[in-house]
């Protein structure tokens, strides 16, 4: 009788073992997702093949686009988060074609498609080797977004195992939220300026 | 076969099959691995000298390095190709690259930078290395072709890479210590 329970207890118990087993199992995803690289607002962060690092960040209602004497405006019911920064490759030429804002609640949010023709935004510029670029991003959030976000920064999204920078505010956060950022053709040496209305 | 020698046969077994399951299944992956990779061979050329590659004969005309701002260098790069057999030149595609001596990578760049194009206009207008270049060749005619690189000024021991996938399992180096 004991003998009996004691291999019932033995079989759920291996049961119970293989369930947990099947449930923490991570998927496919998960094995072969980016690895973090960790750094802040203001400071290099660097990967095996790029370093990239965001110097200001920006909050703002509207956003003007200057551009060969016309001006574009950019309206969004929530907020434009736009981040100047630098970037540059360090061992073959390359795009650092994926960049996201992972808001506090894990919600990610893609780079805006609406400044693709402006100059120096992050996906349209061809980074060379040993040659540091000017890079602008820009993302259309609630505003409920922008608190503890992270910015994300990675060469593919499809890349198996790559690394992605994951640069947190912080307390860099800025404050106010303007009312509107123009952004204007520069002659200098970033291609762009960003003035706060 | 006692019991006990039936069970030390099979715990000895599967310490040989379990390994041996891993191996065969993760056999195209670690194939493809770094470490195993079959490195391709390289045909290095000198400064230059003329080198038989994928069905045709290659030199290396020039490397002209050309300013484009304080920190940045356009690399000029012209060489030609007679086709010995063109048949195996137009199966492949054309991927050059330039290599520096800390082993940087370098794409040309698609369109001819305005520095290129004020200097040297009739090289700009040369075709790009790829099966196009090879159509319109004649009986085994040259054919020039140039590309070029912006790179950090202080890149130096730069070579040109050419592969031709398709055409040839080999990668051409041709290295530049002239300038």
């Amino acid at each position: 009788m004991i003998s009996a329970l004691r291999t019932l207890l033995l079989c759920a118990l291996a049961i119970a073992m293989l369930y947990a087993m099947r449930e923490s199992m991570p998927g496919y995803g998960d094995i072969t997702a980016p690895i973090a690289v960790r750094g802040a607002v203001g400071e290099r962060v660097e990967t095996q093949d790029f370093a990239f690092g965001a110097a200001s960040v920006h909050l703002a209602r509207a956003v003007k686009v200057e551009s060969f004497g016309r001006v574009k405006d950019y309206s969004t019911s929530g907020v434009w988060l736009i981040i100047e920064g630098a970037a540059v490759a360090k061992t073959e030429t390359m795009t650092l074609m994926s960049a996201e804002w992972q808001a506090g609640n894990g919600v990610r949010y893609a780079l805006s498609q609406r400044f693709s023709t402006v100059s120096g935004y992050l996906p349209t510029e061809r980074l060379e080797p040993g040659l540091p670029r000017p890079v602008l991003l820009a993302f259309e959030l609630p505003e409920t977004a922008v608190d503890k976000g992270t910015l994300l920064v990675a060469r593919s999204l499809v890349m198996p195992l790559a690394e992605e920078l994951s640069i947190a505010l912080g307390d860099r956060k800025p404050t106010e939220i303007k009312p509107s950022v123009t952004i204007s053709r520069s002659a200098g040496g970033a291609p762009w300026t960003l003035a706060a209305r | 076969m006692s019991e006990k020698r039936t069970f030390w046969t099979c715990l000895v077994a599967l310490i040989v099959v379990l390994p041996l399951a891993f191996v065969v299944r993760a056999w195209e992956s670690l194939r493809e691995s770094q470490w195993l990779a079959i490195h391709k061979v390289d045909i290095v050329a000198e400064d230059g000298a003329p080198q038989a590659f994928a069905g045709g004969q290659w030199k290396l005309l020039d490397m002209r390095r050309l300013p484009r701002s304080d920190d940045a260098r356009i690399i000029l790069a012209e060489f030609e190709a007679s086709p010995t057999d063109p048949a195996i030149l137009s199966q492949g595609a054309c991927r050059v690259r330039l290599v520096d001596g800390k082993g940087r990578r370098f794409e040309p760049v698609a369109l001819a930078e305005p520095a290129v194009r004020k200097m040297y206009p009739e090289v700009a207008d040369r075709p790009r290395c790829g099966a196009l270049a090879f159509t319109d060749a004649k009986g085994g005619a040259a054919v020039r072709m140039a590309e070029s690189f912006i790179v950090p000024a202080e890149a130096r021991d730069l070579s040109l890479r050419i592969e031709f996938p398709g055409a040839s399992e080999e990668t051409l180096v041709f290295r530049w210590t002239r300038s």
